[in-house]
């Protein structure tokens, strides 16, 4: 009698320890609605994905248990790094600065160009991951010198529940949160969002459906809202557009693209045109020409955005220029920053405001 | 005169598609087992098509039908291009086996099956015998008129015009108005081909093409820059110079003062031009070298080069494309790394080799491919770093010079540049340093005969396409392991069973002799690289020694001559990693071809159905090529596959011990 008594404590324990280490790893998503049977639907994203019991969504980081949705992948990031701010890019928010970056593995797009599909495309139990608590996040931006966090490489909508309370944390700290996403987002979440984000980077892959279906098994119309909504909240924005020989490089639509950003988010707004390298599956096309990015640059500036940049290719067009006085502001190289004459957000020659967040590194 | 002919209209589309093929799957070498068997698959199927009546009839309209051979080679030539890009996924996209299957179908039926049903139909007025040695001959002759035309020649043009000349030759009565006929469909198809072919790269501009022995160099065009397809495969873009600032940048940090640099790989990058000093670079393609004016131009096979040169360098970089073929696996392994060492003049200089990583983290395949790389680089120099990046450079010396402590560098970097601090922090902060540290120990050495990273590299390219495939993979060498194991008692138990004796006997003999020429292929392949020219002559040997085993009288016995073959077998097993003339691996499979004839012949003397014969036969060899090219060489390497030979062929000297 007294075995039987002492085994089930033991297994009662081990029960506990069980749950207990199980609930360590997986946190409760946020914005999902329960269906019958123990299904549930996501509302995070535009996919609004059902999910059976034991399912993941498409971004196969967020599953059904027992009737519940949870994140996988809540405090565990596969990839934490330190980069330049430039990196990003994000030319307009702390130029020279260092910033904290992190992504968890999963994506809700499938682009079949992605430039970081090692981790985007890969399941939470494919790739080594480091158990790190928003705490350990924002401790770590502090003691490497970094300004800001940036929740990035891959998709950070889907760790939204770990990117929200490292946002939070980070802010209660004096660190800026940067947002660098494709935009593939619900507007609730998004709204939810904003309020604790200070800079994004939204990834305009392309001005069509026909694009977005085609490449990336997501639409556009979400993510021109998201543009939109981000605009909205007065955060730094910038946009970045990957141009992909043969697939998003028609100047019609790049001029259709341009005339639509001045007309929603203004011409402050600074524009990347980014170089395409073949990766993940589109590993037979070649790399942009240059020429197709000065095309896409020049129709940038015809449309009368201010701020257009080139990236991923040693260019000129990577400097910075007093959209009223026409004098060079910030000097680039690479990553680097010879010089920045942004004094106070102003031009230190003519004194015209500058879009974006400038503070000496 | 039919049979010769039959035999040149064999070798030669067969050698063309396949080199097509395989341009088509980016250099990736299952190709060559894949359209092989498939090739036996078909032929054998319109083989066995000449007994039903509406083909039997044929017989006297073999001349109508070698003229329709010809006009369908010449018009299958043209469609490769586009059923292959018919069958593509988005233009760019990696291709995926279903579609590298149902391409090769299309393309190879109709002229597989009309040769198929040819030689039998030509036996209505020979002997069996006769048309076997004559066609054996026409192989031999069209690998022999293959060889040296390809060096002067296009290969679309030898392929049309030697094709034409069999036409020429074929005995009609308005001789003339044949040949009329026929150059029309040469010239024509000729002009449709190209015509074709060079939209492959639309929107881009195809500039020029040139086969090499390793393979084809593509050039296009775009928006002024061109770009290099090297075996189908992008190798890379002209004004790609951010990726050679940065090789370069990160390369010359590693040496006070190079005065002597070696460079080997992608010279369109722009990277021989920020190299300082002497710089000598090694390609095997004059189209890559005419476009360097800044460096001393070898035109040599990089390996052959560092093993006949007596220079010492003081820097060695290899900017290579990935190890995903056997030909690039070359230049990943153990006996490579040791070639660079010894061409380093002190302890000063450094080798330097790239390869592709993830940026910001690493996939299973990723970990796999720098963990092995890392323990062959290890094995080869004294000492040696790795800077982390998309494209990781391992930098090994025999020195302590070389480093990749972000300090160490930053103190060594030349102010102004491109090349600067910022993009030093970016590439060695500690925590990007860290995925590294974190590698752990005991990675596979990359060798010749163990070719880890190419076999990883199929591995990965099968992840792209689905993250599932790669264990699915894995495991399909369990089912190909059980039967053979399974056979043995099967065998033993079934031992008075003379139709299931001979028909596995037959079987086994085709698979084994057809899985031993995979193995010499490949192994041809992972030593030299030069399958690509020397297919034709691979299986023209086989083909010889096939007819000539077929031929002699058989007074063998079968256990005895099966025990030969281990004999053969074991000394391949033994010379593995001997880098053998190539003349050797082709004597090598003619051996194996004449010996798979004799048991064949002593099987055949048994069998009384000649056409189970023949369809056990293909059966067998179409087996043996899926099961070695596909499954058996990739996942478990050559060694194993030769055992796994051996113990078949043990299978079959039982079966001589069951008297028959």
């Amino acid at each position: 009698m007294g075995k039987r008594v002492l085994l089930w404590i033991v297994l009662v324990l081990l029960f506990t320890l069980l749950i207990a280490a199980n609930g360590s790893v997986l946190h409760e998503a946020m914005f999902y609605d329960k269906l019958e049977g123990d299904a549930v639907q996501c509302r995070l994203c535009p996919l609004n994905c059902t999910i059976k019991k034991s399912q993941t969504g498409v971004c196969g980081v967020r599953e059904n248990i027992g009737g519940k949705l949870f994140s996988k992948v809540y405090g565990k990031p596969v990839a934490i790094h330190i980069d330049p701010i430039e990196k990003k890019p994000l030319y307009h928010f702390l130029p020279g600065t260092k910033i904290l970056s992190l992504a968890t593995a999963g994506c809700n797009l499938r682009c079949n160009f992605c430039q970081n599909w090692e981790i985007s495309q890969s399941k939470p139990d494919e790739l080594r991951a480091y158990s790190t608590t928003p705490e350990d996040v924002v401790k770590m931006a502090i003691e490497n010198g970094c300004k800001s966090i940036a929740f990035t490489y891959t998709e950070p909508t889907i760790f939204y529940e770990y990117m929200l309370d490292i946002a939070k944390l980070a802010h209660e700290t004096g660190i800026f949160t940067v947002w660098v996403t494709c935009g593939y987002i619900n507007e609730e979440p998004l709204k939810t969002l904003l309020p604790w984000i200070d800079a994004a980077n939204i990834d305009l892959k392309g001005f069509s459906e026909d694009f977005y279906n085609t490449y990336t098994t997501g639409d556009l119309a979400p993510v021109l809202r998201s543009i939109e909504l981000s605009h909205e909240a007065s955060i730094e924005l910038e946009i970045t557009n990957l141009i992909i020989p043969g697939a998003n490089d028609d100047p019609e639509i790049i001029r259709r693209m341009c005339g639509w950003l001045k007309d929603t988010v203004g011409v402050d707004t600074p524009l990347h045109f980014s170089r395409f390298f073949p990766n993940f599956r589109l590993t037979n096309r070649p790399a942009t020409p240059e020429k197709t990015l000065d095309m896409a640059w020049n129709i940038a500036q015809e449309a009368g955005l201010r701020y257009v940049y080139l990236g991923n290719i040693r260019t000129d067009k990577e400097d910075t220029y007093c959209p009223n006085c026409g004098k060079k502001l910030i000097d680039r190289t690479g990553y680097r920053i010879n010089f920045n004459d942004v004094v106070d957000g102003k031009c230190k020659h003519c004194g015209f405001d500058i879009y974006g967040t400038f503070e000496k590194p | 005169m039919r049979f010769i002919l039959l035999g040149i209209l064999t070798i030669l589309p067969q050698t063309v598609f396949i080199r097509e093929m395989l341009i088509r799957l980016q250099g990736n070498e299952i190709v060559y087992a894949v359209f092989l068997s498939l090739w036996l698959g078909l032929v054998a199927l319109g083989a066995i098509s000449a007994r039903l009546r509406i083909f039997e009839r044929l017989h006297r309209q073999v001349d109508l039908l070698m003229l329709l051979l010809i006009l369908v080679i010449l018009l299958q030539y043209i469609l490769i291009e586009p059923v292959s890009h018919w069958l593509e996924p988005l233009s760019g996209e990696m291709i995926r086996i279903p579609q590298l299957i149902l391409t090769a179908l299309i393309v190879l039926f109709p002229v597989c099956f009309v040769d198929g049903l040819l030689f039998p139909l030509l036996c209505h007025h020979n002997s069996v015998k006769r048309g076997y040695l004559l066609e054996s001959l026409g192989i031999a002759i069209g690998g022999v008129l293959f060889l040296p035309g390809i060096q002067l020649l296009p290969q679309d043009i030898l392929l049309v015009a030697i094709v034409t000349l069999c036409g020429f030759l074929l005995p009609f009565r308005r001789r003339w108005l044949i040949w009329i006929f026929l150059l029309i469909a040469a010239v024509g198809s000729l002009f449709l081909a190209r015509s074709i072919q060079h939209g492959r790269y639309a929107p881009a501009k195809w500039i020029e093409s040139r086969d090499s022995a390793y393979g084809r160099l593509d050039v296009t065009e775009e928006n002024g820059q061109q770009n290099f397809y090297i075996d189908g495969q992008i190798g890379g873009s002209t004004g790609d110079d951010l990726r050679a600032e940065e090789i370069a940048g990160f390369c010359l940090l590693q040496h006070p003062g190079p005065k002597n640099t070696l460079y080997i790989g992608n010279m369109f990058s722009g990277m021989p031009e920020r190299l300082p000093g002497h710089v000598d670079c090694v390609d095997v393609n004059p189209i890559l070298l005419r476009r360097l004016g800044v460096c001393e131009t070898i035109r040599r096979d990089p390996i052959r080069f560092l093993r006949e040169t007596d220079r010492k360098y003081d820097l060695i970089l290899v900017n290579q494309p990935d190890p995903v073929t056997l030909n690039l696996n070359r230049f990943y392994t153990l006996e490579f790394f040791r070639l660079l060492n010894s061409r380093l003049r002190d302890s000063l200089s450094c080798a330097i080799v790239t390869l592709q990583n993830g940026e910001n983290a690493m996939t299973p395949s990723q970990r796999v491919l720098n963990r092995s790389i890392d323990a062959t680089f290890a094995k080869a120099f004294p000492g040696y770093v790795i800077i982390p990046a998309a494209q990781n450079l391992f930098v090994g010396s025999n020195g302590h010079y070389i480093s990749n402590r972000l300090d160490t560098l930053e103190a060594r970097l030349h102010p102004g540049g491109y090349f600067n601090d910022a993009l030093l922090f970016s590439r060695l902060n500690s925590l990007r340093m860290e995925q590294f540290t974190i590698f752990e120990p005991g990675g596979n050495i990359n060798t010749i005969v163990h070719p880890i990273a190419f076999f990883n590299g199929i591995l990965s390219w099968l992840r792209k396409l689905s993250p599932n495939w790669p264990n699915l993979y894995r495991s399909a060498a369990i089912p190909v392991f059980a039967v053979g194991i399974l056979l043995l008692p099967t065998l033993i138990l079934l031992r008075k069973r003379e139709k299931f004796i001979l028909g596995t006997g037959i079987l086994l003999t085709s698979l084994i002799a057809f899985v031993t020429q995979i193995v010499l292929m490949y192994l041809m392949q992972a030593h030299y690289g030069t399958l690509y020219l020397y297919i034709v002559v691979f299986t023209s040997s086989f083909m010889i020694g096939f007819a000539i085993g077929f031929l002699m009288p058989s007074k063998g016995r079968l256990s005895r001559d099966a025990l030969v073959v281990i004999l053969l077998q074991l000394v391949l097993l033994i010379t593995l990693s001997l880098r053998l003339p190539v003349v050797v691996y082709l004597l090598l499979n003619t051996m194996i071809a004449f010996l798979e004839a004799r048991l064949l012949l002593i099987l055949l003397n048994r069998v009384r159905s000649a056409s189970i014969f023949y369809h056990l036969d293909s059966l067998g060899a179409m087996l043996g090529g899926i099961v070695a090219g596909i499954i058996l060489i990739p996942i478990t390497g050559f060694q194993i596959t030769i055992g796994f030979c051996m113990v078949l062929t043990l299978m079959i000297a039982l079966i001589g011990l069951f008297e028959l």
